[in-house]
C-alpha cells in the first residue's frame, strides 16, 4: 500500500516536473541566449549580413541615381562592406539593450562624416559648373540629401528591423515583460530542483528511485523538446519566413535557427542526464534488490 | 532457470512502461492544451510571418520572385462576377496584380512586398496596407524614373485598372496628393474605407526629395471571380 501511494504521488511529481524542465529549458535558452546580443552579433558573420547589405544598397543607390542626379558611385566608399559591418553591429547591440531594458531608447549611430563631405563637394563642384547659386535652397538640397542617404543606409543595416518595430510600438509592448524573463528562467530552474528533491523524499526508502524518476522527466521532457525542433530544423522550417529582403531574412532565419539549434543542445543534454541517471540507478537498484531477496531468505 | 528469467522479465517491465506511460500522458496533455487554448490567433499570426501558402510547395529560401503570365490583362472579365468574392493572398515577391492607366499609357506588373530587387521590375504594393479588392487602403509605389515617371500627369477623374487572378478593379481618381516622407497619413492601411493609394517621389533637378507625389483612387467597380467562401454557406 505504501510502495503503491510513492508511486502514484512519484508519477504526479514526474509529470509536473516534465512540464517544468520544458517550460525551464525554453526559458533558459530564451534569455540567456536568445536575448543575449552575442548571438544577433554571431549571425553578422555567419550569413555575411555586411556583403547582403553592401548588394542591397549598391542597387538602391544606382535606381537612385537617374531620379536624384548624383552618381551611385559617390556612395561607393560609405556602403564598404567593411564600414557597413561596425553599423550592423552597433544597430543589433542598441536594438537588443534596447529590448532587454538596459538602455532607456533605441538609438544607433553611425560616423558618416566621410559622405557628408563627399556630397557637399559634389553639390559644390555641381553648382559652379552650372552656376547655381548657393543660397538656402542650394543647402536645404545638400540637407535632404545627406539626410537620404544615411536614413537609407541606417535602414539597410537594421537587419532585424528594429525601426519599424518601434514606430508600431511593438518594442515598447514587449520591454514590459522582457526584464522578466532572467527571473522567470531562475524560478522555473529552482522549481525544477525543488521537484527532483521532492521526489527523492518521496522515495526516502528507495532513495535511486529518485533517480529513475527524474532520469524518466529528463528523457521525456527532452524527448518532447527534441522532436519539434528537430523538424523544423530538418525541414528548414523557418525559410517560409514571408520578408524575403535578404539582409533582413538571413538575419531573422539564421536567428531562429540558431535558437532552435540551441534548444536541441539542450535536449540532448536532458538525454545524456538521463542516460547518465539510468546508468548509475540500474546497478544500484539490482544491489538493494539482491540484499533484500537475501536478507528475506535469511529470515 | 526459465522460470527466474521470467520473473526478472515481470521485474523489469513496470520501470520500462512507466516512462511510456508517462510520455503519452504529458502529450495528451499538451495536446488538449493546444486544443482549448485560443491557438487560432496564434497560427493567423504565424500564417502571416511565416506564409502558410506556400508550406506544401517546395520553396527556397530567400526572395523568390514569382512573375505571373495568367492575370487577365487589357479586357474586362467575361462570365459571371460578383461584387464581394473570393480574395487569393499573395505571398512577398509574387506578382500579383497588372495595374493600367490608360491617360498615360501605362500597364505595368504589380509586386507584393516592397524592395530594390522588386522596385527594380515594377510597381510594389506595401505588404502593411490592404490588398486590391478588401476595405482600408491599398498602397502602391514605384520609382519616378522608370514606371512612375508620368504619374504626375494623372488627372481627376482618370480610370485606374487593376487586374489580378481574383478579379478586375476599376478606380476613379479623386485626388491628387503631395506628401513629406515622414508624413505616414497617406500610407496607413485605413480599415473603414477602400481606397488606392499610387505614389512616387517628386522628381527634382538635383538630390534627393523629401516629397512625394500620388494619386488617392476610389473604387468603381469590382468584378471578382469567385464568391467569397462564407456567401456560398461554406467556410474556407
Amino acid at each position: 500500500m505504501k510502495r503503491a501511494s510513492s508511486y502514484i504521488v512519484s508519477i504526479i511529481f514526474t509529470l509536473l516536473l516534465i512540464f517544468l524542465i520544458i517550460s525551464a529549458t525554453v526559458a533558459g535558452v530564451f534569455r540567456f541566449h536568445a536575448l543575449n546580443t552575442e548571438t544577433p552579433l554571431a549571425i553578422v558573420r555567419s550569413q555575411s549580413l555586411a556583403e547582403r547589405v553592401h548588394v542591397s544598397l549598391e542597387t538602391t543607390m544606382r535606381q537612385q541615381e537617374s531620379t536624384t542626379g548624383i552618381p551611385a558611385s559617390l556612395y561607393a566608399d560609405a556602403i564598404k562592406t567593411e564600414k557597413l559591418e561596425p553599423i550592423i553591429r552597433d544597430t543589433i547591440s542598441s536594438g537588443f539593450a534596447y529590448l532587454r531594458g538596459d538602455a532607456a531608447s533605441y538609438a544607433p549611430s553611425a560616423d558618416f562624416s566621410e559622405l557628408e563631405q563627399s556630397i557637399r563637394d559634389f553639390f559644390s563642384e555641381y553648382a559652379e559648373k552650372n552656376k547655381v547659386d548657393k543660397d538656402d535652397k542650394y543647402n536645404e538640397a545638400i540637407r535632404i540629401t545627406i539626410n537620404s542617404a544615411e536614413q537609407t543606409i541606417l535602414s539597410a543595416c537594421d537587419v532585424y528591423r528594429f525601426g519599424s518595430l518601434n514606430d508600431a510600438g511593438l518594442i515598447r509592448q514587449l520591454r514590459n515583460y522582457l526584464p522578466w524573463a532572467g527571473a522567470a528562467a531562475v524560478t522555473l530552474f529552482a522549481a525544477v530542483l525543488l521537484f527532483v528533491l521532492l521526489l527523492f523524499f518521496v522515495n526516502i526508502h528507495e532513495t535511486e528511485m529518485g533517480l529513475y524518476w527524474t532520469g524518466s522527466a529528463m528523457l521525456i521532457a527532452s524527448l518532447l523538446v527534441l522532436i519539434p525542433t528537430f523538424w523544423i530544423q530538418h525541414t528548414r522550417w523557418f525559410d517560409r519566413f514571408s520578408v524575403k529582403t535578404d539582409q533582413t531574412f538571413a538575419a531573422v532565419t539564421g536567428y531562429l535557427y540558431s535558437n532552435t539549434h540551441m534548444l536541441i543542445v539542450a535536449a540532448l543534454c536532458g538525454i545524456g542526464i538521463a542516460v547518465l541517471s539510468y546508468v548509475i540507478f540500474v546497478p544500484v537498484h539490482q544491489n538493494r534488490k539482491h540484499h533484500e531477496t537475501a536478507r528475506r531468505a535469511k529470515h | 532457470m526459465a522460470e527466474q528469467t521470467t520473473k526478472r522479465r515481470g521485474n523489469v517491465l513496470p520501470y520500462l512502461l512507466t516512462p511510456l506511460l508517462l510520455l503519452l500522458l504529458t502529450a495528451g496533455v499538451l495536446m488538449l492544451c493546444y486544443y482549448l487554448a485560443p491557438t487560432h490567433q496564434i497560427q493567423k499570426y504565424l500564417n502571416i510571418v511565416f506564409m502558410d501558402d506556400l508550406k506544401t510547395t517546395n520553396q527556397t529560401a530567400g526572395l523568390n520572385i514569382i512573375e505571373h503570365g495568367d492575370i487577365p490583362m487589357g479586357s474586362m472579365p467575361e462570365g459571371e462576377t460578383y461584387e464581394e468574392g473570393r480574395i487569393i493572398y499573395p505571398t512577398f515577391g509574387e506578382q500579383y496584380a497588372q495595374l493600367e492607366i490608360d491617360s498615360i499609357s501605362l500597364s505595368v506588373g504589380v509586386y507584393y512586398g516592397v524592395n530594390p530587387e522588386l522596385l527594380e521590375r515594377g510597381a510594389c504594393h506595401s505588404s502593411q496596407s490592404a490588398i486590391i479588392g478588401e476595405t482600408g487602403n491599398a498602397v502602391i509605389d514605384a520609382h519616378v524614373n522608370t514606371f512612375f515617371s508620368d504619374l504626375n500627369r494623372v488627372k481627376k477623374g482618370d480610370t485606374v485598372r487593376l487586374f489580378t487572378k481574383y478579379g478586375a478593379f476599376d478606380y476613379k481618381v479623386t485626388d491628387l496628393i503631395e506628401f513629406s516622407k515622414d508624413e505616414k497619413q497617406y500610407l496607413a492601411s485605413g480599415k473603414d474605407q477602400e481606397v488606392l493609394t499610387l505614389y512616387t517621389c517628386k522628381p527634382q533637378v538635383i538630390g534627393s526629395s523629401d516629397m512625394r507625389i500620388g494619386v488617392r483612387c476610389k473604387p468603381v467597380k469590382k468584378q471578382f471571380y469567385e464568391q467569397a467562401a462564407d456567401a456560398e454557406g461554406g467556410t474556407e
